[in-house]
C-alpha cells in the first residue's frame, strides 16, 4: 500500500532535483541596457556601524548628484570580506571597485590587481586642502587609492589611575624615560591583595601600536625605503625592541601577551582599568565609550631620539580590470567620498576615523566634537607635523609582518634575548622579501 | 537488605553527582554568553570576571535583532539548512545503502573514493568551486548552499553505512524471500530500523549548514539572502568586536538547534527489539 | 568490504548480474553526479595548481615539482605536520573513549536525562569565537579559572596559552570538551542497535556490568568505532578553527597546524600553489594512514 507513495515521493524528489539544476544553469541576469545609467559594483567589508550610513546617507547622496551612476553595494563582514576578495579576484568577478584595509593594497598592486590612479588624483584633488592622499602609493610614487578615513596612534591615558597616586597627565614633553618612569609609578595593588592589578603601559607585541613605533622614534627602521631589504638588525631596532621587552619583563610596568590578549581583546584591560596608558587608534574611542564611567583622554605619543607614530588608511581602490566607464564612475564616487563636505562630516561623526578633508578635520565634526577623548589633536598631530609613517607596506607585509611577530614571541617570553630575536627575524624577513621581489 | 538499597542509593547519587558536575562543565559557556548578552557593554570586561550582571539589561537582544535584518537572515538559514538535511539524508542513506548491501564492481575503489573526498582541505578547492558554481548561474543565490547536499556527503554515507551494515543481513534474507526487490528492502526494512542514524545524520547535518560562514560569504552578494551566520559576523568588526551584540545574537540562533536536538532524542534513544522479524 | 563476497572470482564485470549492477547504480546515481560535477574538476584544477606558483593575481607559473621540494626544506611545513600529528595522536583516542563513557552514561532511563544530553551536545553547537573566548579566560595566567583551581591544589600558576609548551595540550582539551558531543551523538545512536536480550542473557548468566560492557558493548559497537576512528584521524588532520581563533598559530609557531600554515599561504600570502601542494601531502598521509586502517579492520571489527 505504500509503495507506489513512496516511490513517487523519491521520483517527485529526484525530479525537483533536476529542474533546479536546470533552473540554475539558466541565465537569469537581465543585462542593464539603459544607455545612461552606469552600475558599478562597490566592495565594501563593514560591521554593523557602518551599513546605516554607508547604504542610507552616503550612497543616496551621491547618485543623487550622479544619476546616471548606480552604486551596487556589497556588503560583507570585515574578516571575511578578504577570503571573498581574493577567491573573486582568482575568479575573475572581483567587484569594480572597493574599501581596502590600508595594509594589504600593495598585495594587490603590486600584482596588477588595482588601477593606478596618479594621473587623476593630480587632476582632480588639491594636495593642501587633505591629509594622507599619498597614503596608498608605493616607493615609486605612483597612488592606488584615495582614503576613505586615517587612523593614527596616539597614547590613550586613564586619567582616573594618574589622580589616584597624585601624577600629572602625559604630555608633549614626555620621552621614553618620562614614560618609564610614570608607568613605574602606575604599576601597584590596587586592592591590597598582594597581586598588580594596574599596570603602567601596554608594551606589547604587534606593530601598529607597539615596535614600529619605537623603532622609528630611536632612528631605526624596519624596512629600507625601498621596501625590499630588512633593517632589523641595526643596533636602532635592537635597542627599540630591547626597550619594549624590558618594560615587560624587567621593569615588569606591562601586563604579558597572554594576559592581554586572552580576555576577548586586548582593548578590554584599558577599560577595565588594568593598564593606566594604552596605545592605539582613533577608532578604538568607539568602544571605550561604551564604557560611561572611563575617565580618559589621550595625547601623543613621547618621543623617542624623534617623533615618529604608525598610521594607517582605508584606501578605497579601483579594479585593474574594469571597463573605463566603471572605472570612471568608481572614481566619481571615491572623488565625491573625499570631497562632498556633508559626505566627510556625517562619516567623521560615525567616529570610524579621521577624515581626509582638513576642512572637516578641524571642526566640530572632528577635533571639536563634544565626544571623548577631548584631546583628538594628539591624532592630528602626526599627520601635521609629518611625522606619521606608514608601516612599510609592500606585496608581502603579512608575510614578513607575521614572521617577525612570531620571532619576537620569543622575546616577549623571556626564552631569547631581544637581540638574539632581532637577528633571526633578521633572516627570516629577508628571506621572505628575497622569494616575494624575485625575478 | 537495607545496606544493599543504601549502597544502590549511593551508587545512583554519585553517578548524578558526576554527570551533573560533567554536564556543568558544559554549560558553562552558554552561561557565560547569557550573562554577557544580559550587561551593559561597558561591563563585559571586568577584571576579574563577573558572572551575575548588576544591572542585568535586555536591550541587547534587541539591539542585535534590529541592527540589521535578522528575520530574513534565520529565514534564508532555515531555508538552506532544511533543505540541505533533507538532501543529505536521501542521497546519503541511497549510497550507505548500496555500499552495505549491494554487489558491484569497483565497489572498494569507489567507497576509497568518498572517503578521500574529505581528505582534501575544502579551503584549497574553494576557488575551482567557486568557478564552477559560477558558471552554473549560481552565484549570489542559496544552490550553492543545498543543492550539491542532494549529490551525497562522504560523512553521511560512510555513517550510514556503518550502521546498515550492523544490521543483520538475515533480514534482507526473509526480505528477499518474499520477493522484495532492493529499493523495498531499502525503505520497508533498513529506513525505519535506521532512525537513531538517520535521526543523528539529520541533526549533525542541520547543524553544519546553520553554523557555516565561510560557504554563504563566498557564494552571497545580496546582503537580502545573507544568512544568520553572515550577520553574526558583522558583529566583529575592524578593531573589536561587539560582544554584548554578538552573544545576544549567537544565543538567539542557538535557539533552533537546541529545539532540534531535543525533539530529535526521540528518534536516536529508541532501544528496537531485533529478535523476530517484522514482517 | 568482503561481507559480500563469497567467491573469490570478484572483480572481473562478468561476475555481476546485470540487475545487480543497474540496481547499484541506481542507488549511486545521486552521489555519482555530484563527484564529477561538484569534486572531480576542482580536484584535478587544485592539484594543478600544486605544480604552479600562483599568486592568485595574474597567470599560474609551471614549476613542476618546485613546490613540492620547497616544502620538504621548509622548516615550517615540518613543524606544522609534527603538531598536527601531536594534535591528532592524543586528541582522537581521548575524544573516542571519553564520548564512549558518556554515551554509556546518558543511555539511562534516569530523570532528567533529556537535559543532561542537551548540556553534553551544548559545546558542539556553540560558535569557536564564544568557546575560544571562553577558554581564554579559563587559561588565563592571571586571572583564569584553572589556575585558580591548581592553585587550591598548592600548584604555581601556568602560562598555558603564551608557553610554547603548553600551549597544544591546552588546545587539546579544550577540542576535546568542545567534541565530546558529538561523538557522544554517534555513540548513542549506535548502541541503539544493541539488543536488550542480548544483556538479559549475560546478566542471566551472571555477568556484572564491567563484563557487559566488554563483551557485549564494546565487540556490537566496533563499526562505530571505526567509524569514529577514521573520522576522527581524518578531521584532526585537518585541524584549522581552533588554532585559528584561539592562538593564530602561537605562540612561536607551538599550535601552527598543517591547515592552518596552508590557509595562510593561500589567503594570506598569497601562495595558491604552495598551499596547494600542502593539501595534496596531506591528503595522501591521511590516504595511507586510512587505507591501513581498512586493511586491518577485519581484525577487529564485526559486523
Amino acid at each position: 500500500m505504500k509503495k507506489p507513495r513512496r516511490n513517487r515521493f523519491f521520483f517527485v524528489l529526484f525530479l525537483f532535483g533536476t529542474m533546479m539544476f536546470f533552473y540554475g544553469c539558466g541565465g537569469q541576469k537581465q543585462a542593464m541596457t539603459q544607455d545612461e545609467i552606469v552600475e558599478v559594483r562597490f566592495g565594501y567589508p563593514g560591521g554593523v556601524g557602518d551599513y546605516e550610513t554607508i547604504k542610507n546617507k552616503i550612497i543616496p547622496l551621491f547618485e543623487q548628484e550622479h544619476p546616471n551612476i548606480k552604486i551596487k553595494l556589497e556588503y560583507q563582514p570585515w574578516n571575511q570580506f578578504w577570503t571573498k576578495l581574493k577567491t573573486q579576484i582568482a575568479a575573475g568577478d572581483a567587484p569594480d571597485f572597493w574599501v581596502s584595509d590600508g595594509v594589504y593594497f600593495m598585495e594587490y598592486a603590486d600584482r596588477g590587481a588595482l588601477k593606478d590612479l596618479t594621473e587623476w588624483v593630480k587632476r582632480d584633488f588639491d594636495q593642501k586642502d587633505f591629509f594622507a592622499l599619498d597614503f596608498a602609493s608605493s616607493p615609486d610614487g605612483r597612488i592606488w587609492g584615495i582614503p576613505r578615513e586615517i587612523q593614527t596612534i596616539a597614547l590613550y591615558y586613564n586619567k582616573d589611575s594618574f589622580d589616584d597616586v597624585g601624577l600629572s597627565y602625559p604630555d608633549e614633553t614626555w620621552d621614553w624615560n618620562s614614560l618609564l618612569d610614570n608607568a613605574k609609578k602606575l604599576t601597584r595593588d590596587t586592592n591590597g591583595d598582594k597581586k598588580i592589578d594596574q599596570y603602567g603601559f601596554w608594551s606589547t607585541n604587534w606593530i601598529s601600536g607597539g615596535w614600529f613605533n619605537f623603532i622609528y622614534q630611536n632612528k631605526g627602521r624596519i624596512l629600507d625605503k625601498t621596501r625590499t631589504k630588512s633593517m632589523l638588525d641595526r643596533s636602532e631596532a635592537i635597542e627599540a625592541v630591547q626597550f619594549m621587552v624590558d618594560m615587560v619583563l624587567k621593569h615588569k610596568v606591562s601586563p604579558t601577551d597572554e594576559v592581554s590578549s586572552s580576555v576577548g581583546g586586548n582593548h578590554a584591560i584599558f577599560q577595565a582599568k588594568v593598564v593606566a596608558m594604552y596605545p592605539y587608534n582613533y577608532a578604538m574611542s568607539s568602544a571605550f565609550n561604551q564604557s560611561k564611567d572611563l575617565n580618559y583622554d589621550s595625547v601623543v605619543l613621547p618621543k623617542g631620539k624623534v617623533r615618529a607614530a604608525s598610521y594607517n588608511a582605508i584606501p578605497i581602490v579601483i579594479n585593474s580590470k574594469a571597463t573605463d566607464q566603471k572605472a570612471e564612475a568608481a572614481w566619481e564616487f571615491i572623488r565625491f567620498f573625499a570631497q562632498n563636505e556633508t559626505v566627510q562630516r556625517t562619516w567623521a561623526e560615525g567616529g570610524f576615523g579621521i577624515p581626509i578633508l582638513k576642512k572637516v578635520v578641524y571642526s566640530k565634526s572632528f577635533v571639536d566634537a563634544p565626544t571623548k577623548p577631548s584631546n583628538k589633536s594628539a591624532f592630528i598631530e602626526p599627520l601635521e607635523e609629518g611625522y606619521g609613517l606608514p608601516m612599510d607596506i609592500n606585496k608581502c607585509w603579512n608575510e614578513w609582518r607575521v614572521a617577525l611577530t612570531e620571532n619576537l614571541s620569543l622575546a616577549w617570553l623571556g626564552q631569547t634575548s631581544a637581540e638574539k630575536a632581532m637577528l633571526k627575524a633578521h633572516k627570516d624577513v629577508q628571506k621572505i622579501l628575497d622569494n616575494a621581489f624575485a625575478k | 537488605m537495607a545496606h544493599k538499597n543504601t549502597l544502590k542509593f549511593l551508587k545512583t547519587s554519585l553517578a548524578y553527582l558526576f554527570i551533573t558536575l560533567g554536564a556543568l562543565t558544559m554549560v558553562i559557556p552558554f552561561l557565560w554568553m547569557i550573562s554577557t548578552a544580559l550587561k551593559e557593554p561597558g561591563q563585559i570586561f571586568s577584571m576579574p570576571p563577573v558572572l551575575i550582571p548588576k544591572p542585568i539589561v535586555r536591550t541587547n537582544f534587541v539591539r542585535a535583532w534590529s541592527s540589521l535584518p535578522f528575520g530574513l537572515f534565520s529565514m534564508n538559514s532555515f531555508k538552506v539548512s532544511i533543505l540541505g538535511t533533507v538532501g543529505t539524508l536521501v542521497s546519503c542513506s541511497w549510497a550507505a545503502y548500496a555500499f552495505a548491501r549491494l554487489r558491484f564492481p569497483f565497489k572498494n575503489v569507489l567507497f576509497t573514493l568518498i572517503l578521500a573526498t574529505m581528505m582534501i582541505p575544502g579551503q584549497i578547492t574553494m576557488i575551482p568551486v567557486f568557478v564552477i558554481m559560477k558558471y552554473l548561474g549560481w552565484y549570489d543565490t542559496h544552490f550553492p548552499l543545498w543543492v550539491p547536499h542532494f549529490f551525497g556527503s562522504a560523512f553521511g554515507t560512510f555513517l550510514l553505512r556503518q550502521f546498515f551494515m550492523a544490521l543483520p543481513a538475515e533480514l534482507d534474507d526473509a526480505a528477499k524471500i518474499d520477493g522484495c526487490n532492493p529499493l523495498q528492502i531499502y525503505y520497508k526494512i533498513f529506513l525505519p530500523l535506521s532512525k537513531p542514524a538517520l535521526a543523528t545524520l539529520g541533526v549533525l547535518t542541520f547543524l553544519s549548514s546553520w553554523n557555516s560562514l565561510l560557504g554563504p560569504v563566498i557564494y552571497l552578494k545580496t546582503i537580502e539572502k545573507f544568512t544568520l551566520m553572515i550577520g553574526l559576523a558583522f558583529f566583529q568588526g575592524q578593531y573589536y568586536t561587539d560582544y554584548s551584540l554578538l552573544m545576544s545574537g549567537s544565543l538567539i540562533s542557538l535557539i533552533p538547534i537546541v529545539l532540534l536536538y531535543i525533539v530529535a532524542q526521540k528518534y536516536f534513544v529508541q532501544g528496537i527489539a531485533l529478535t523476530g522479524i517484522k514482517g | 568490504m568482503k561481507e559480500n563476497i563469497k567467491n573469490k572470482n570478484v572483480g572481473t564485470l562478468s561476475f555481476y548480474s546485470k540487475q545487480e549492477i543497474l540496481w547499484a547504480l541506481f542507488f549511486l546515481a545521486p552521489y555519482l553526479v555530484g563527484l564529477i560535477i561538484f569534486w572531480l574538476g576542482p580536484v584535478i584544477a587544485s592539484f594543478l595548481i600544486s605544480f604552479t606558483k600562483w599568486e592568485l593575481v595574474g597567470k599560474p607559473i609551471w614549476l613542476g615539482l618546485g613546490n613540492y621540494r620547497q616544502l620538504f626544506n621548509d622548516e615550517l611545513f615540518i613543524k606544522s605536520l609534527i603538531n598536527t600529528a601531536y594534535y591528532t595522536i592524543v586528541s582522537v583516542p581521548l575524544g573516542i573513549t571519553l564520548s564512549l563513557l558518556l554515551a554509556v552514561a546518558m543511555n539511562q532511563k534516569l530523570k532528567g536525562i533529556v537535559f543532561y544530553r542537551t548540556a553534553f551536545f551544548m559545546p558542539h553547537i556553540s560558535s569557536m569565537v564564544a568557546i575560544a573566548l571562553l577558554w581564554g579566560w579559563i587559561y588565563n595566567s592571571q586571572y583564569g579559572l584553572l589556575n585558580y583551581l591548581i592553585g587550591l591544589l598548592g600548584l604555581p600558576p601556568q602560562n598555558w596559552l603564551g608557553n610554547p609548551k603548553l600551549a597544544m595540550p591546552a588546545l587539546i582539551i579544550m577540542s576535546v570538551w568542545k567534541g565530546l558531543g558529538y561523538n557522544m551523538m554517534i555513540w548513542l545512536a549506535a548502541l541503539q542497535g544493541i539488543p536488550e536480550d542480548l544483556y538479559e542473557a549475560a546478566r542471566i548468566d551472571g555477568a556484572n556490568k564491567w563484563q557487559q560492557f566488554r563483551n557485549i558493548t564494546v565487540p556490537l559497537l566496533s563499526p562505530t568505532t571505526f567509524l569514529l576512528l577514521i573520522l576522527g584521524i581524518i578531521g584532526s588532520f585537518q585541524v584549522f578553527e581552533q588554532s585559528y581563533v584561539m592562538t593564530k598559530g602561537g605562540p612561536a609557531h607551538a599550535t601552527l597546524t598543517l591547515v592552518l600554515y596552508m590557509y595562510s599561504s593561500a589567503f594570506e600570502w598569497l601562495k595558491m600553489g604552495y598551499a596547494s601542494a600542502m593539501a595534496y601531502i596531506l591528503a595522501l598521509i591521511i590516504l595511507v594512514i586510512t587505507l591501513i586502517q581498512f586493511k586491518y579492520q577485519n581484525k577487529w571489527v564485526h559486523y
